[in-house]
């Protein structure tokens, strides 16, 4: 079943329509919902609610405006911003916090398995581990993210230095562990 | 090579990762009747959030038909300096031909003041026609018509209007004020300088904007009560306020102070019945009281013996009925006005698209019987004063007193029972016009 036909019959309520959709796009869900530090515990309910806004809003999807996979990564984005914001877990005062950028070495971390980036990404503070996955990850501006998340494209900057700092303390860490990269 | 240094520089690597550990309790079967649930709940809150669309798609629909069809008249009340509008026949027939005296004009600003004018003197370098000012008369020059035609946009807007011929009144008149303004706005030169006096503007004659809306809450006192509803002759009948919410479309007719009202309104009547008894009673006692009364004299005794005391027995019931009535009313207003503040009279008929009553009566057992009424329609003659604010921004506050009887009789909630409702109330609300 090609995309359009699976749209058309999610949009007409076709339960097995939904299954295979919900299916092909769980895992890249979940991803994000892991990858932007939501609890276990938690998942299954932001998991929910973003399918419930994709089913929702499948009828405003323009496919000439991009494909189907980056809407929904993009609606699962919003959607766990959201709902972090709501936990209070993207606390103003740690997104306010400055960090002054400094001229490192480049890492390389084409060697590093996914799993493994995901994991050390996981352990860093929630504002930090936020503006890094927005923007690094997903491609985003400073721009953008200072408005997604209500701080100054300024504090943006600040928070990926944080968190590229952080991150290139723990990957140095991890040299002697073997997950490092060309430093 | 995949760093983080820039922006979507691990998109590749983890944008695209899809988790392999997909727990049990995040499977379709899991998810899928909650997710399902939750759509068809969505779609029921997005049925309820969408009650106002009719409301409001007939609310556009009248301002827009208002606004299409009402505001037609306006360019007739449009000030031109020196003559009115539809009265002078000589600017019908000079519509297309091009003034000398305006090519003239063009280089004098377009009105020539007279001589002795003040202003002229003053330095107003703004060309605003005045009461005094020597208007320039349409005269014959299709040459210079012409010759303006190749610079200015304003001439080909004239040309296209003339080749139309519509020959209607409106039309010549927008020729002969484009005329007007071609031969005003090129020139004029706007200073703000504060030693620049302001140019007089004539007064408008009629540029108003003849629809008003008025959207009002208020109290309604009931002044004619259902005492029928009082079943017993014990039951007091209480007059109360209701709720009065109102909203009103009017058209002011030009140039005379009346203003031809309709809209919709509904009126809450209240009243409450009140059973209030109080009687004397004998209350029996449980055991038997003894009274010894001794002669100290004579040692003679007497005994009473008591099993009943007075008392005062009260009986307190009240419940509340409630007549409701939608209705259109349809007025005639008359309005004075004075330093920005406004009154205005109005009478007219009201039209009962449905009234009822919800309540109930006492009975001799001392219980409420719940009772309701049909649907009915009716006529009523309703007076109304109002006082209007100085206009605020976007509209004006009111108040309004007004006073309704009921010509036809409604029926109350005992059974062949008929009354006539009688209100007078207060509204304040809010007045805008366009």
């Amino acid at each position: 079943m090609n995309t359009a036909t699976l749209i058309k019959k999610c949009l007409k309520g076709n339960a097995r329509a939904q299954q295979q959709l919900y299916e092909h796009y769980l895992p890249y869900v979940l991803t994000i919902v892991r990858r932007f530090g939501v609890e276990q515990a938690e998942q299954s309910d932001l998991v929910q609610d973003i399918f419930i806004a994709v089913f929702q809003g499948l009828e405003r999807f323009d496919p000439n405006k991009g494909d189907l996979h980056h809407w929904i990564r993009g609606l699962a984005i919003h959607k766990t911003i959201a709902f972090q914001r709501k936990q209070q877990r993207l606390r103003a005062e740690e997104l306010m916090l400055s960090e002054q950028s400094s001229r490192t070495t480049t890492i390389d971390l084409s060697h590093f398995d996914a799993e493994y980036l995901l994991e050390l990404i996981a352990q860093l503070p929630a504002g930090a581990r936020t503006v890094f996955n927005l923007y690094v990850v997903d491609g985003y501006s400073h721009e953008e993210i200072g408005k997604m998340l209500d701080i100054s494209p300024v504090g943006s900057r600040s928070q990926l230095s944080r968190a590229k700092k952080l991150l290139r303390e723990a990957l140095e860490a991890q040299k002697i562990k073997g997950h490092y990269g060309n430093i | 090579m995949e760093t983080f240094d820039q922006r979507g520089g691990l998109n590749d690597k983890l944008g695209q990762h899809k988790a392999t550990d997909i727990p049990a309790n995040l499977s379709w079967e899991q998810m899928g009747p909650n997710i399902r649930a939750g759509l068809e709940q969505k779609k029921r809150r997005r049925l309820l959030f969408w009650w106002w669309l009719p409301v409001g798609i007939s609310v556009m629909a009248a301002i827009g038909y208002f606004s299409l069809f009402g505001g037609r008249a306006e360019l007739g009340y449009f000030p031109v300096p020196g003559h009115l509008v539809g009265e002078n026949s000589a600017v019908a027939e000079s519509i297309t031909e091009m003034p000398e005296e305006i090519r003239v004009a063009k280089g004098t600003k377009g009105i020539v003041p007279p001589a002795d004018d003040p202003k002229a003197k003053g330095g107003t370098k703004i060309p605003v026609p005045s009461p005094n000012s020597t208007v320039i008369n349409a005269s014959v020059s299709s040459k210079s018509q012409t010759a303006s035609t190749r610079v200015n946009p304003l001439n080909e807007l004239k040309d296209s209007q003339a080749a139309s011929a519509g020959e209607t009144l409106n039309k010549k008149v927008g020729l002969d004020l484009l005329n007007q303004i071609e031969a005003l706005a090129p020139e004029a030169v706007v200073s703000l300088d504060s030693t620049t006096p302001y140019p007089e503007v004539p007064e408008m004659q009629a540029v108003r904007r003849p629809w008003i809306v008025e959207a009002g809450m208020g109290f309604a006192f009931n002044l004619n009560p259902d005492i029928y509803s009082a079943k017993l002759p014990t039951t007091n009948i209480d007059p109360m306020t209701g709720l009065t919410p109102s909203l009103r479309i009017g058209y002011a007719f030009p140039q005379q102070p009346y203003t031809l009202w309709a809209g919709i309104e509904m009126e809450e009547l209240v009243q409450r019945e009140r059973l209030q008894e109080a009687s004397t009673v004998q209350l029996y006692q449980p055991n038997t009281v003894d009274t010894i009364f001794r002669n100290t004299i004579t040692g003679e005794e007497f005994i009473s013996t008591t099993d009943s005391i007075p008392g005062i027995r009260r009986v307190n019931i009240q419940q509340h009925s409630t007549f409701r009535s939608w209705s259109v009313p349809i007025l005639l207003g008359r309005t004075w006005s004075a330093a920005g503040w406004q009154l205005e009279g109005k009478a007219g008929v009201d039209l009962n698209l449905s009234s009822w009553r919800l309540g109930g009566y006492l009975t001799e057992g001392y219980t409420v019987v719940n009772a309701s009424t049909r649907y009915q329609t009716g006529w009523a003659v309703r007076l109304e004063g109002q006082v209007l604010l100085p206009p605020a921004r976007f509209g004006r506050l009111f108040v309004r007193g007004g006073y309704r009887r009921s010509l036809s009789r409604q029926e109350g909630l005992v059974q062949g029972s008929l009354f006539r409702p009688e209100a007078m109330g207060l509204t304040m609300g809010w007045r805008a016009k366009w």
